[in-house]
C-alpha cells in the first residue's frame, strides 16, 4: 500500500480558520486522513507572520521533520511532537532536504540554505547565496554567529535538493535551477519565472511550472521525452473562500509540492489542495486526490510515506 | 444574530489580525461587533478608531476615540491616536495638545514625540520640534543610529553610512527605515541595485503604508526598467498621498516609458496641477505631449520648465527634437548666454550646442551652426564609451557562426508565426517613416523599438561554464531552442503590444547584426532595412543627440567606422538569405512613395491599402526623435541635406565614397 504524506498552508488565514496541516494519503483507497492540524498542534502563536503552515518534509530514520516558516519541527512517525528548532537566520523555509547526516533548508528570507546535524540536533552550516547580474556566489557564514547575512529575500529560494553530483536549489528569482558543487554555484538549467521544486530527473529536469499550472519534465534530447502534466481543473463555483481579497492571495491551479515514484511516475500537489499522479512515460494523469474546496488553501511539502 | 459569547481577547486579537492583513473593514466589522455587546470597552474603541483611520474615515475615527477618551480619560494611547487623527486632517494646535497630554501620561511613548515633532514644525514651532524630535531619538537607540546614518549619507560619506545601517539591520532586521536608507545609499553609488530593490520591497511589505519606501522603490524599479512594477509602486504612494506632486511626476514617467502616453499625461496633468514649478515634471509632461502629436501643449510645458530652470539644456535640445519647431529669437539669445555661463554643467552644456546646431541651421547660418554641432559631439564623445574594434570584431563572429551553410542546416526549427516585421538599419535613415507606413495598414500595430531580440540573443550561453558565448553558443542549440527562443521573443514582445491586430511592427534599428538569429527563431518574420545615402545617414546621427545609447554617432570616423560595418553585415546577411531582407531606400518612397508602399507591403505579404499612403493621417504615438516628421505628409525637404556641409564632410567622402558608388542613381542625386 503506497502512502503519501503532503503539507498545506492556506494563504491568509486568521486564527480561528482553519491553517491546514499535515495529511496520509492512501492511493489505494484514495483515501485522505488529517494527522496534523496546524491550529491544535500546540504551537505558539506569539511572534508569527502571516504565512503560517507546514512546509517541507523530510526523513531520518523515525523521525519526521516538517519546516514551518521559521522553526523545524521533529515528529514520530504517530505524529507526536518530539522537539523543535529555530535558529535567527531560518526565515520564511519553504522546502527541506536530508543528506548524509544533514538536513538542508532553505531561508528563503535569507537567501540562504542552512544545515542541521542531524545527530547534534543543530543548526551547524550556512550559506548565503549572493546573486549581482548573471552571477551567483556562495557565502558560507555560521549561523551559530552575529556574522549573516542580511534578510533581503531576493532570490526567493523555494527549493533544495541534494544527490552525489552536490546540492540543487531554486528559487523564483533565480532564473532556474542552480548547482552548488562545494566551492562554486553555477546555472544548471535555466527555467521559466515561478517555477517550484526544480530537481534533477533522468537526464533532464523536473519541476512545477507554477505561472502556467503545469508540472514539466525538460530532457537534454529534442523534447520528444518532454511533458508538460496540467494540473486538474477546478469548478470554481465548488470552491470556499473565492471573494476578491482572497483571489489576492491564492488562486486554483497553482502547481506546488512534488516527489518521484519511480522513474516514470510522479506525484505533484495543486491549489486547492489536490495531489495528483502522473505517468510521465505514458503522457497521463493516473489519479487525482482532492484535499480541501477551500481556495487559499495549498500543497507544500509532498513526500513517500515511508514507515 | 449576534453571538453573546463573544471573548474580548479573542475579538481583539483577530481584529488585530485583519488589521495586520490590511483588511481594516473587517477589523472594523468585529470591532463593532463587540461594542454591539459591550459599548464600554475602550481597547475596541481604540482600535475601531485605527480601523477608520486606515479607512481615511477621519472624522467618525475621532469620534470613537473622543468617545474612549469620555470613559478612561487617562488613556495614553488613545491621546497620542487622537492627536494622530488631528494631525491627519491639519488640525495641529489641537493635535499637540493630545500628543502632549500622551506623552505626559507615559512619557516613553515611542512615537508619540516623533509625531509630536512633526505637529509643531507644521504650526512653525521649529525649536519645541527639534526637542521633541531628540526625545524621541533618545529613546530609541536605533532609530538614532539611523539618523546619524542619513546625515553621513547626505554628507557624502556613503561607506560609513551603509556598514552602519547593515549593523542597524543585523539587530533589528525589521526596521523599515534601515531598510529604505540603506537601499538609498546603494542606489546612490549605482551598485546592488538588486540588493536596493530587495530591501525596499521587504519595507513596502512590511509598511504597505510607507509611502516613502514606495516612492523610491517607484524610481528604482523605473531605472531598472520594470516599468510595469515601477507603475504599480507609484499607484501605491498616490492611494498614500493624493497630494504628492513627485509621484505623480514618477506614475508620468513610468506610463510614458510604459508606453501609455495617454495615461502618463494623465499623471503629469496631476503633478503640475499640485505644483506646477517642477521643470523635470514639466519637461516629462512635454515629452509625452510630443508623443501624442500634441506640439503646442509640448511647448507650452517645455517653456514652463525653462521659465522654472533657465539653464535645463535638456529641455531646449527637446524642443529642438521636435523637428518642425524653430526658436524664437530670445530663446536663441538665451541659449548662447547660457553656454557663456562658467557653473554650467557639462550636460547641460552639451545639450544647448545641440539646440544651437538646429537653430542656427533653421536660420541657414551651416557654419555656424556645423560650429555648434560638432563641437557638442566632441564633448559628449567625452562621456560616452564605444568601441568599434569590439564591435567589428563581433560583426566578424556574427558572420562565422551564421554562415549559408549553418542557416541551412538549422532551417525551419524555429517558432513559425508570421506576426513580427523587423525593420532594422541605422538610426535617422527612414525607419520611423518605414513603420508609421506599416502601421497605417488594417492588419499592423506599429509598437516602437523593442528591447527584446538584443537581449534575448545574449542570453545564448550566459551560463555555460566552458566560457563559450553568443554567437558561437548558438552553434550547439538544439532544435527545441530555436522554437523556444522564437515563442520567447513573441512572449515578451507581446508585453509591448495593445491591439490584436496579426501583425507588428519592431523597429529597433540596432537588430541589424542579428538578422541571422531571427532568421532562425522567426523563420516567417519580415524584415526590411530601412537605407538612406550614408551622408544623410551620418549627418542625420550627427545631429542627433540620443537620450541612450548610439554611442557610435558623436565622433565622424565612428559613424564612418559604423556605417561601413552595417554596410558589411547586410552584404552578408544579402549573400547568405537572398531575398529575405527587403532594402528601402529614404530617398525612392520620398520620390515614388505609392510603388515603394506597394513593395514594402508586398514584401510583407500585405494587400494595397491606400491608408499606408496618407500615413501622415494616421493616429499613433510615436516616440523616436522622427515623430513629428512622420506626422507630416511626404515632403522632400529632406533629401540630400548632407550636401548643406559638404565642405565639413571630407573624411566621410574617403571612407564611404564605394557605398556611394552602389547606391540607386535617385540616392545619388539626391538634393541636387
Amino acid at each position: 500500500m503506497v502512502k503519501l504524506v503532503t503539507s498545506s498552508v492556506v494563504r491568509g488565514a486568521q486564527q480561528g480558520e482553519s491553517h491546514g496541516g499535515v495529511y496520509l494519503i492512501d492511493l489505494d483507497s484514495q483515501s485522505v486522513k488529517q494527522v496534523i492540524d496546524w491550529n491544535t498542534a500546540g504551537i505558539d502563536w506569539q511572534g508569527r507572520g502571516w504565512d503560517r503552515g507546514l512546509r517541507g518534509i523530510a526523513f531520518d530514520d523515525e523521525r519526521v521533520y516538517i519546516a514551518a516558516s521559521d522553526e523545524l519541527y521533529a515528529y514520530t512517525p504517530n505524529f507526536q511532537l518530539i522537539d523543535s528548532w529555530r535558529n535567527p537566520y531560518l526565515k520564511h523555509c519553504h522546502e527541506i532536504a536530508v543528506w548524509e547526516r544533514s538536513l538542508f533548508l532553505t531561508s528563503t528570507g535569507f537567501d540562504s540554505i542552512l544545515g542541521f546535524d542531524l545527530d547534534k540536533h543543530s543548526f551547524n552550516w550556512g550559506m548565503n547565496i549572493q546573486s549581482r547580474l548573471h552571477q551567483f556566489k556562495p557565502v558560507g557564514f555560521d549561523p551559530t554567529a552575529d556574522e549573516g547575512p542580511l534578510m533581503l529575500n531576493k532570490l526567493h529560494i523555494n527549493n533544495v535538493h541534494c544527490n552525489s553530483h552536490g546540492m540543487y536549489i531554486c528559487g523564483l528569482n533565480t532564473g532556474g535551477m542552480l548547482h552548488f558543487n562545494g566551492n562554486a554555484i553555477n546555472m544548471a538549467v535555466t527555467l521559466p519565472q515561478g517555477t517550484h521544486n526544480a530537481q534533477p530527473f533522468r537526464d533532464g529536469v523536473l519541476f512545477n511550472d507554477s505561472e502556467d499550472n503545469v508540472l514539466r519534465y525538460t530532457g537534454r534530447g529534442e523534447g520528444e521525452e518532454d511533458r508538460a502534466m496540467a494540473v486538474p481543473e477546478i469548478d470554481t463555483d465548488k470552491l470556499s473562500n473565492r471573494t476578491a481579497e482572497d483571489n489576492k492571495l491564492a488562486r486554483p491551479g497553482f502547481a506546488r509540492g512534488l516527489c518521484v515514484m519511480s522513474d516514470r511516475v510522479v506525484a505533484g500537489g495543486a491549489s486547492p489542495s489536490t495531489v495528483t499522479l502522473y505517468d510521465l512515460a505514458g503522457n497521463k494523469t493516473l489519479l487525482s486526490v482532492k484535499l480541501s474546496s477551500d481556495l487559499r488553501n495549498a500543497i507544500h511539502g509532498l513526500e513517500i510515506w515511508p514507515y | 444574530m449576534s453571538d453573546t459569547s463573544i471573548d474580548k481577547g479573542s475579538s481583539l486579537s483577530q481584529a488585530i489580525g485583519f488589521m495586520r492583513a490590511n483588511r481594516p473593514l473587517r477589523a472594523e466589522e468585529l470591532c463593532r461587533d463587540y461594542l454591539g455587546q459591550k459599548p464600554g470597552c475602550t481597547e475596541h474603541l481604540r482600535l475601531l478608531g485605527h480601523a477608520l483611520m486606515k479607512q481615511s474615515r477621519l472624522q467618525e475615527a475621532e469620534q470613537q476615540l473622543r468617545l474612549a477618551l469620555s470613559l478612561e480619560p487617562e488613556f495614553p494611547q488613545v491621546h497620542e491616536d487622537l492627536g494622530s487623527v488631528l494631525a491627519m486632517q491639519s488640525r495641529f494646535e489641537e493635535a499637540i495638545v493630545e500628543l502632549e497630554r500622551a506623552i505626559q501620561l507615559q512619557p516613553a511613548l515611542p512615537l508619540a514625540h516623533k509625531k509630536l515633532g512633526q505637529a509643531l514644525q507644521a504650526v512653525g514651532r521649529g525649536n519645541d520640534a527639534d526637542e521633541a524630535f531628540r526625545v524621541y531619538l533618545d529613546n530609541d537607540p536605533d532609530r538614532q543610529a539611523i539618523a546619524e546614518h542619513v546625515k553621513q549619507l547626505r554628507e557624502g560619506s556613503r561607506e560609513e553610512a551603509i556598514k552602519g545601517l547593515r549593523v542597524v539591520l543585523k539587530r533589528n532586521p525589521d526596521s523599515v527605515n534601515a531598510m529604505r536608507f540603506l537601499a538609498l545609499a546603494y542606489w546612490q553609488g549605482k551598485e546592488n541595485l538588486g540588493d536596493a530593490e530587495a530591501l525596499l520591497r521587504r519595507a513596502t511589505q512590511q509598511a504597505p503604508d510607507y509611502a516613502g519606501a514606495w516612492l523610491i522603490l517607484g524610481a528604482l524599479l523605473l531605472e531598472r526598467h520594470k516599468h510595469m512594477e515601477a507603475i504599480s509602486a507609484y499607484q501605491e504612494v498616490v492611494r498614500l498621498e493624493p497630494e504628492n506632486a513627485e509621484a505623480w511626476g514618477g506614475l508620468g514617467n513610468a506610463y510614458s516609458v510604459a508606453m501609455y502616453p495617454d495615461k502618463g499625461a494623465e499623471a503629469f496633468a496631476k503633478s503640475v496641477a499640485i505644483k506646477g514649478d517642477a521643470p523635470g515634471v514639466q519637461m516629462g509632461y512635454a515629452h509625452v505631449l510630443k508623443t501624442l502629436g500634441d506640439q503646442a501643449g509640448a511647448l507650452a510645458a517645455y517653456r514652463a520648465a525653462i521659465k522654472a530652470k533657465p539653464g535645463f539644456g535638456e529641455v531646449y535640445w527637446s524642443m529642438a527634437n521636435l523637428k518642425i519647431f524653430n526658436f524664437e529669437e530670445l530663446e536663441v539669445s538665451a541659449m548662447l548666454q547660457q553656454i557663456e555661463r562658467e557653473d554650467l554643467s557639462e550636460s547641460a552644456d552639451i545639450h544647448f550646442r545641440f539646440a544651437l546646431g538646429k537653430a542656427f541651421e533653421d536660420k541657414k547660418d551651416y557654419d555656424r551652426a556645423w560650429h555648434y554641432y560638432h563641437t557638442g559631439n566632441e564633448r559628449q564623445r567625452m562621456t560616452v564609451s564605444h568601441d568599434p574594434v569590439e564591435m567589428e570584431n563581433r560583426h566578424k563572429r556574427l558572420r562565422s557562426v551564421f554562415t549559408r551553410e549553418f542557416l541551412t542546416e538549422k532551417a525551419n526549427r524555429g517558432h513559425d508565426v508570421p506576426d513580427p516585421i523587423f525593420i532594422v538599419g541605422l538610426p535617422r535613415s527612414g525607419s520611423t517613416l518605414v513603420e508609421q507606413i506599416l502601421a497605417s495598414h488594417s492588419q499592423v500595430e506599429g509598437t516602437s523599438e523593442l528591447p527584446v531580440l538584443g537581449k534575448l540573443a545574449e542570453s545564448i550561453g550566459r551560463y555555460r561554464t566552458d566560457g563559450v558565448q553568443y554567437p558561437e553558443a548558438a552553434r550547439d542549440l538544439r532544435k527545441k531552442d530555436w522554437r523556444a527562443y522564437g515563442q520567447q521573443y513573441m512572449e515578451e514582445s507581446q508585453r509591448h503590444r495593445v491591439t490584436d491586430k496579426p501583425f507588428f511592427t519592431d523597429k529597433l534599428p540596432n537588430n541589424f547584426p542579428q538578422v541571422g538569429l531571427l532568421h532562425l527563431i522567426l523563420p516567417n518574420a519580415k524584415i526590411i532595412n530601412a537605407r538612406r545615402h550614408p551622408f544623410d545617414s551620418c549627418l542625420g546621427g550627427y545631429k542627433q543627440l540620443f537620450g541612450s545609447g548610439q554611442n557610435f554617432t558623436y565622433d565622424m570616423l565612428d559613424l564612418a567606422h559604423y556605417y561601413r560595418r552595417y554596410d558589411a553585415m547586410m552584404k552578408h546577411w544579402r549573400e547568405v538569405l537572398p531575398g529575405k531582407v527587403l532594402d528601402v531606400h529614404y530617398e525612392e518612397t520620398v520620390t515614388d512613395l505609392e510603388n515603394q508602399v506597394r513593395r514594402i507591403l508586398a514584401h510583407c505579404g500585405l494587400g494595397f491599402e491606400e491608408s499606408c499612403v496618407r500615413f501622415h493621417e494616421t493616429e499613433r504615438a510615436v516616440k523616436t526623435a522622427s515623430s513629428e516628421q512622420v506626422r507630416q505628409p511626404i515632403y522632400t525637404g529632406a533629401l540630400g541635406t548632407w550636401r548643406r556641409y559638404a565642405r565639413h564632410l571630407d573624411l566621410w567622402q574617403e571612407e564611404l565614397g564605394y557605398i556611394i558608388d552602389e547606391l540607386p542613381e535617385v540616392s545619388r542625386s539626391a538634393g541636387l
